[in-house]
């Protein structure tokens, strides 16, 4: 059942084009994150949702029902801001009591609810606090108990993680996740941070200039992008133009840097000769040695190292013979290599996609 | 109340308290108060209690047993408070439009302070032109009303007083609303309140200081104010201010004329106490 339909939505300022012409349907429960670089239209989706702002053409569905002509207040869509935005002067109690009291539920309930929301955000004991008393953590935690409290069908998260340190975003993730499942909340969540996007999304919707780049469960949009955009805003990635030589058993040749080195694709290249070839770096195997007759085999000297905790990431300079041809590949490896070290580098064609 | 107040009163008490080589900064000013402003202002006040040489309250006695002061004190007193009313409500409304719906808010601010730039004698002298017999307004408001002439009213007066403060009030309420955060009243509709619920639970506790500090402004202006009932009020209406120039310009009532000014002085500053003190219960009532 789907929650929330965007039928050919356009939203401009001025000469500026914010959201150009999208399509999309967010599923009932779903946890569907928007991510892309700022300016891409991401939060404007978002206020479009929530009845901040007017789609100057096209249309937005609730349920099946248009909601286009309902005011913020009227719209059973609740939204957790990115600086939280809680009532400076009301206590934590009443900033979550606010929603209760605007949309008339029975006072004799406020009280129970505000517990009962508290015990899903993990607080307790903190009614009688003012905002400006707690931590970053704790008002995120707040800010999202008073949308929760109200029950809502749909649960808008604006960049919501961004301004607390690393790990404290990290057990909020897990702890959004947590409160989603249990709530059933049908959640949207924008975001710049493509590592927050792939491991909290149900489905993550790539947007850049206006535009939906690709929609799609993380794994898919990670593993398997559409274009150019999508492989390089998510994570890190190897993408090179290339020309299309021919094919030789099964798999397709083609060239890179003025057709100087070849890489093999088990993909079919669809449309023209002109193709972008990626892949990713964990799929780049790095060695002292690598078997021969094992294809997209290449010379290469370690230009740079960098230790990230949990890998290593390495950039590689390819030769070809003993000229350097201007190609660099990024690689991750767990052995040790120096830099300035030769070594050969390997990438099996089934993971080299064609773009 | 804000954070941003809190931050600024930390300041403050930083400045004034906390750091003593501060207080090297302030001190060119508390002397120059001192000498200038406290000095003059005690010896003036020390008139209206001594009467030949020892220390009685005869001239206090004198004020509050003639009819024509306390008329005249209750006059301030009204003219003062519809002022501060109609100033406050204008005033507000208007800042209102200029930080949250206007598409100029700089022209518009700056509209508000060329009508500042004028002389206040000058502007009150429009107005009497514009209030005599055979006046404009009294040609065009001829077929509504029999006898405009409001020249010399109690009426003319207030128009004078709100015309001067009104800037003071739509400057103050600017800075103060231009410091709210917008997303608040977003927040507060995304969660099920109206516009009009938003501006009362929010915008308007939120604003609280420029309420309060527009207000007082407006009624210590229009409490010790001069030049407007000078000209436009005529000799039945005179405010405290005139009267006190009078008694000593024209009679040399040095006595009577402190005691007067005494009585402004603590008149003001009671009625602005609870003015204070009701507007905080009325419009802070969620914070304790």
């Amino acid at each position: 059942m789907s929650s929330i339909n965007i039928n050919s939505v356009t939203k401009e300022f001025g000469d500026l084009t914010a959201v150009n012409d999208v399509s999309y349907t967010i599923n009932d429960d779903e946890f569907f994150v928007i991510v892309g670089p700022s300016g891409c239209g991401k939060s404007t989706s978002l206020r479009l949702i929530a009845g901040f702002e007017t789609p100057t053409r096209g249309s937005i569905s609730l349920k099946g029902e248009p909601i286009d002509h309902l005011k913020p207040e009227d719209r059973d869509i609740r939204m957790v801001f990115q600086d939280y935005a809680l009532f400076p002067h009301m206590s934590v109690g009443d900033n979550i009591t606010f929603g209760l009291k605007m949309n008339n539920v029975d006072p004799d309930t406020h009280e129970s609810r505000v517990a009962d929301v508290l015990d899903l955000v993990g607080l307790s004991d903190i009614e009688e606090s003012y905002p400006e008393t707690l931590s970053g953590g704790q008002q995120q935690r707040i800010a999202l108990a008073r949308a929760l409290v109200l029950e809502p069908n749909v649960l808008l998260l604006d960049e919501p993680l961004s301004n607390l340190d690393k790990n404290l975003r990290d057990r909020m993730q897990v702890e959004l996740k947590r409160i989603q499942d249990e709530t059933g909340v049908t959640a949207i969540h924008v975001t710049h941070n493509q590592e927050e996007a792939l491991s909290l999304a149900d489905r993550v919707c790539v947007m850049n200039d206006g535009v939906i780049e690709q929609i799609g469960p993380p794994e898919e949009v990670y593993y398997r992008p559409q274009n150019r955009f999508v492989a390089e805003f998510l994570g890190d990635s190897n993408t090179f133009s290339a020309t299309v030589l021919g094919s030789d058993a099964g798999a397709t040749v083609l060239g890179v840097a003025d057709s100087s080195t070849r890489i093999t694709s088990d993909a079919t290249p669809s449309g023209g000769d002109t193709q972008t070839v990626f892949f990713r770096p964990e799929h780049v195997r790095v060695a002292e040695r690598v078997s021969e007759e094992d294809p997209n085999t290449f010379d290469a000297t370690v230009a740079s190292r960098l230790f990230t905790g949990d890998k290593i990431k390495y950039q590689v300079d390819l030769a070809e013979g003993a000229e350097d041809n201007g190609l660099t590949f990024t690689a991750f490896s767990d052995s040790q290599w120096k830099t300035g070290q030769s070594v050969r580098v390997q990438v099996p064609q089934e993971h080299v996609l064609l773009l | 109340m804000s954070l941003r107040s809190y931050a600024g009163a930390d300041r403050l008490r930083s400045i004034v308290g906390g750091d003593r080589s501060s207080l090297v900064l302030l001190l060119p000013l508390v002397v120059a108060f001192t000498v200038l402003f406290v000095v003059p202002v005690g010896q003036l006040f020390s008139r209206a209690f001594v009467l030949d040489g020892t220390i009685t309250l005869a001239n206090f006695r004198e004020i509050l047993s003639t009819e024509l002061y306390i008329n005249i004190i209750l006059r301030t007193i009204r003219i003062s408070a519809l002022t501060t009313v109609i100033t406050m409500v204008s005033g507000y409304l208007l800042a209102y439009y200029i930080v949250f719906r206007s598409s100029n808010k700089r022209l518009l601010l700056l509209l508000v302070f060329v009508t500042m730039m004028v002389d206040l004698v000058i502007r009150i002298f429009g107005w009497v032109v514009a209030f005599s017999r055979g006046s404009i307004l009294e040609i065009i408001t001829s077929p509504f009303v029999d006898n405009f002439s409001i020249l010399f009213s109690e009426t003319a007066i207030v128009i004078g007083l709100v015309q001067f403060t009104l800037p003071f009030m739509i400057f103050v309420t600017v800075g103060v609303l231009s410091n709210i955060d917008n997303t608040l009243v977003e927040a507060a509709r995304d969660l099920g309140a109206t516009r009009f619920q938003a501006f009362l639970r929010l915008t308007l506790p939120l604003s609280l200081n420029a309420v309060i500090v527009g207000g007082s402004l407006v009624f210590a202006l229009s409490m010790s104010s001069f030049v407007s009932p000078q000209l436009l009020g005529g000799g039945r209406n005179r405010m405290i201010a005139n009267t006190i120039f009078s008694l000593i310009g024209n009679s040399g009532e040095w006595g009577i004329a402190a005691a007067l000014g005494f009585t402004l002085l603590v008149t003001t500053a009671g009625i602005l106490a609870v003015f204070v003190a009701v507007v905080t219960t009325l419009l802070g009532s969620d914070r304790p």
